[in-house]
């Protein structure tokens, strides 16, 4: 079906309003050019730009779904232009109001345009914003007691936050880093004061759960926090024209209010000039330049914070006077439901009950019948005179955005606020249909290939100093049970995931540096297709990615995603990507098994498990959609973010936190294991009986055994010193298997058999339900018992390798390796992610079932394939 | 100290350890496991105070 619709050069108004069915085609101030073409915003091609005239709810996009667009700047007589379009032909990358933003196509055909823009009245020149009188900015100073952050995504909030309180929280180059409400402290001059740091949102009309968190602290409606005492409304500075929107809703909050242009340094490099002194008279409260980057401007902003001023209300936008009426009457008439909030605050929820927004219901008290009959009556009465009271809000608030810009904002004619030229040239590359999924899939294996070889001879250099360590330790220890609990239980345990530290440490210096180039919102508009096809969402893939590092985080970031089905089975699916805990387990293992392989092979092998991973969380994902029928959403829609240079301090911190956080994990969880671990391969000791006759069984007398013992290794036939060996080993063996540990590895052999393991893994899977890296300190002291201080990490392997079932058959056979490693890709292991799982759902269905889901399937998989392979 | 002793001491204080750890984590509390973004209690460099990490939960 052909959408597009050719009006003649008058510009035929009758047929353009009967096209969009609203009132809302173009103004008497639009020159239609010859031949112009209406159409929707899907039809235009990459190149073309067009004019909005209409953007109206769909069947599928529902009218909270359009008030966003339209908040986003998707307003009537906006320019817009088709940049490119995704692999596979879906999703569109749109530019609008200085920057890029990527639509669904489904939902571009919601948006009626014509093309070519049309030459349009500003609005802008017909707002005049004529400043009131200067304000002064006393030197009392009134040290507010919280102060919320608010303001778009990705517009330096959190890097703010740190800087004003010296914390580390996460930050990152793309939207929706921070999901949850965090809280630090400042000092403003001397004085303690508490900073809220709150999820981004582009308006107090929230869409999804980290929104709706902003919006209920700043409403008053959390039971645990109060409404703040201060806001901090955080704009980017060099994209005015999109952030400016938020600080108008944020006004009509009535509390003393700073603003803070963040990016100034970023600004002024495009050349944008903002006369910030005018802007603070105009709106009437402190608007100070800053750069949390470069720190310009944080003690200005540190002092502003004790001069905040209610400012003043946004001047009469151009709404109609019904529509100020309306939402008037119904404000007199409900307002003693709105008990637990200010004047100004019940007005704007008002206004958002008129504006069809439910959720905003939720604000009012239970069962108010009055507020539904005057919400409904006023409703009633806008629908008769056709007005359209989302756009009319949205588009006056633009106005009043447009005017500012026009007023005190000056720009340069060409790319401002967006990427430079060097940064549109990156994005032809990487963000190409075809170039663009190439250049994914290299960036990601050369991240896991790093990971894995550019780490191995680190490595090394770290075992060979834990090596050096233990024996330098040991030395102060006399022989007996406390030197092997030390030599064999601490160093072989804990060292032996230590070792693993330059591979935690390479794969949080990648991922910090993609996550701060500004890659990762295009990589997941490169595939947001492709997760659509499997049930997934775009926005499912920095979740997916951030799981690569921990599960817990790659959960929580799910709330970024506004349709709960969505949501939900991304958390479902984030724990079956490869967290860093497996990491350990995947080198130990392909270091001892396929140590004969290239590197180029053994990195092959590791990427394949990261894939096989991806490939369960697909399946699942899709076989979840099936079977549950829930429809995924249809909206797609994410701000692409400027390109940025990571920052070298940014990264060298969050490689070396994460480093440090996993040595505090091996001194810590992984230490206590250790402990009990050895204790319980240990204990109880085999009696002296059972140990002579080993020794007998063996063919050797306990003289002779005593004689050996006695002796220098170098005065011992070479032939009776193996015999001696081999005893010894078969004496460990004993003691091991009549241990706790062997009779708690015995009793669950039956249950493991099946995948091809026996009991001596099986200590170990059951220690890596306390964390996955215990497995490989638990594989460290089973092989290393009763070992010399000075054995070799070779050794150990080999140790592994010749292993043997009780009927003397190789227990590490492929098959076996194979099976582990499905047990490990799939499995969930992690009480820490059934805890978070639960949370999130505020339901054990889901934490208990994706459980009894993740180790089923790893169950069969790793039972078939070991079945099938022996 | 004879080393027996000693290594009680270490399995007693390591039980305890792993037992409060077990108890946080299925409350639902940190004990400063997760990584990259869910925080820690992380020291204030200039107020000596620790940031509050409010996982609010959001009943699907």
């Amino acid at each position: 079906m052909d959408s597009s619709n050719t009006v003649g050069a008058t510009g035929d108004k009758a047929s353009l309003a009967s096209t969009s069915g609203k009132n809302t085609a173009p103004t008497s101030g639009d020159k239609l050019a010859e031949n112009t073409r209406i159409c929707t915003l899907a039809d235009l091609k990459p190149g073309e730009s067009g004019t909005i005239i209409n953007i109206e709810a769909s069947c599928t996009a529902s009218s909270h779904r359009r008030r966003r667009l339209m908040e986003m700047g998707f307003c009537h007589n906006t320019t817009i232009k088709c940049i490119r379009v995704a692999p596979f032909g879906d999703p569109v990358e749109y530019r609008l109001r200085h920057y890029n933003i990527s639509l669904r196509k489904h939902q571009a055909r919601t948006i009626q345009v014509c093309t070519p823009a049309t030459q349009h009245t500003e609005a802008s020149k017909s707002l005049v914003l004529t400043p009131p009188e200067p304000i002064e900015l006393t030197s009392e100073a009134t040290i507010p007691a919280t102060v919320a952050l608010l303001g778009n995504p990705n517009c330096g909030k959190t890097s703010l936050f740190n800087r004003l309180t010296g914390l580390r929280q996460k930050v990152a180059n793309y939207a929706g880093v921070t999901v949850t409400k965090t809280t630090g402290q400042c000092h403003i001059k001397k004085q303690q004061c508490t900073l809220i740091d709150l999820p981004g949102t582009y308006s107090l009309a929230p869409t999804s759960p980290d929104e709706q968190v902003t919006c209920d602290t700043l409403l008053g409606r959390r039971n645990d926090t109060d409404v703040p005492d201060c806001l901090l409304v955080i704009l980017d500075a060099a994209n005015l024209p999109h952030h400016l929107y938020i600080l108008n809703e944020a006004i009509e909050l009535g509390l003393p209010t700073v603003v803070a242009l963040n990016m100034i340094d970023r600004a002024e490099h495009l050349g944008i000039q903002i006369d910030h002194t005018a802007l603070s008279t105009y709106i009437g409260a402190p608007v100070i330049p800053v750069s949390a980057y470069t720190r310009v401007g944080i003690e200005q902003l540190r002092t502003a914070l004790s001069q905040a001023r209610v400012p003043h209300h946004p001047p009469a936008q151009h709404i109609p006077d019904l529509l100020s009426e309306a939402i008037d009457t119904a404000h007199a008439g409900i307002s003693t439901a709105f008990t637990h909030t200010s004047k100004e605050r019940s007005r704007l929820l008002t206004q958002r009950l008129i504006c069809e927004n439910d959720s905003i219901i939720r604000y009012a008290k239970n069962g108010d019948e009055s507020l539904v009959v005057m919400v409904t009556e006023a409703q009633k009465k806008l629908a008769a005179a056709q007005i359209d009271p989302v756009a009319t809000d949205i588009e006056s608030r633009f106005e009043w955005v447009d005017a500012i810009m026009h007023t005190w904002v000056t720009t340069p004619s060409t790319n401002v606020g967006t990427q430079s030229q060097m940064h549109e040239r990156l994005d032809r590359v990487l963000v190409h249909p075809v170039f663009g999924l190439i250049g994914f899939s290299a960036i990601m294996f050369a991240v896991f290939y790093t990971v894995f070889s550019v780490a191995a001879p680190l490595s090394d250099m770290v075992e060979e100093g834990i090596g050096t360590f233990s024996v330098w330790v040991c030395s102060f220890i006399n022989p007996g049970a406390f030197y092997d609990l030390i030599h064999d239980g601490v160093f072989a345990g804990v060292g032996g995931v230590l070792v693993f530290i330059p591979q935690i440490a390479l794969l949080f210096l990648l991922l910090s540096i993609l996550e701060d180039s500004g890659y990762l919102a295009r990589a997941s508009f490169l595939m947001d297709r492709i997760l659509s096809q499997v049930g997934l969402h775009g926005k499912s893939f920095i979740p997916l990615l951030s799981s690569h590092a921990c599960a817990i985080p790659g959960i929580m970031a799910a709330r970024s995603i506004g349709n709960t089905s969505d949501r939900l089975i991304t958390m479902f699916v984030a724990p079956f990507m490869a967290c860093s805990a497996r990491l350990p387990v995947y080198t130990l293992l392909i270091a001892v098994f396929f140590a004969s392989e290239s590197a180029l092979t053994q990195s092959l092998i590791f990427f394949g498990l990261y894939a096989f991973g991806i490939v369960a969380a697909f399946l699942t994902a899709y076989i979840g959609r099936k079977c549950t029928m829930h429809n995924s959403s249809q909206s797609f829609v994410l701000e692409f973010p400027a390109y940025k240079i990571p920052q070298l301090r940014a990264i060298a911190r969050s490689m070396f936190d994460n480093a440090m956080h996993f040595v505090k994990k091996a001194g810590t969880i992984i230490l206590a294991f250790s402990v009990l671990i050895w204790a319980a391969l240990r204990y109880p000791e085999i009696s002296l009986e059972d140990k002579q006759a080993t020794i007998q069984e063996h063919g050797m007398s306990l003289a002779q055994w005593e004689s050996i013992e006695q002796k220098a290794e170098t005065s011992v036939e070479p032939a009776a010193l193996n015999h001696y060996t081999a005893i010894q080993h078969a004496i460990e063996a004993k003691q091991t298997e009549e241990s706790i540990a062997g009779i708690i590895g015995h009793s669950i052999e039956p249950l493991i058999a099946p995948m091809g393991f026996d009991w001596k893994i099986g200590i170990g899977l059951l220690g890596a339900f306390g964390a996955r890296e215990v497995f490989v300190s638990t594989i460290g002291i089973t092989y290393s018992l009763g070992s010399d201080t000075d054995e070799e990490n070779t050794d150990l392997h080999a140790a592994i390798r010749a292993d043997t079932r009780d009927d003397g058959t190789p227990l590490w056979t492929i098959p076996v390796v194979i099976s582990l490693f499905i047990w490990f890709a799939i499995a969930m292991q992690c009480i820490s992610t059934v805890a978070i799982m639960h949370k999130e759902t505020g339901s054990w269905k889901w934490s208990l079932g994706q459980l009894v889901y993740m180790n089923g399937l790893a169950f069969i998989l790793a039972t078939i394939v070991y079945t099938t392979l022996s | 100290m004879p080393q027996e002793l000693l290594i009680a001491l270490c399995i007693f204080v390591s039980l305890i350890y792993l037992l409060r750890v077990a108890w946080k984590r299925l409350h639902g509390g940190c004990d400063g496991c997760a990584q990259n973004g869910c925080t820690p209690p992380a020291q204030s460099k200039h107020t000596s105070t620790s940031a509050r990490n409010d996982t609010e939960s959001n009943n699907l």
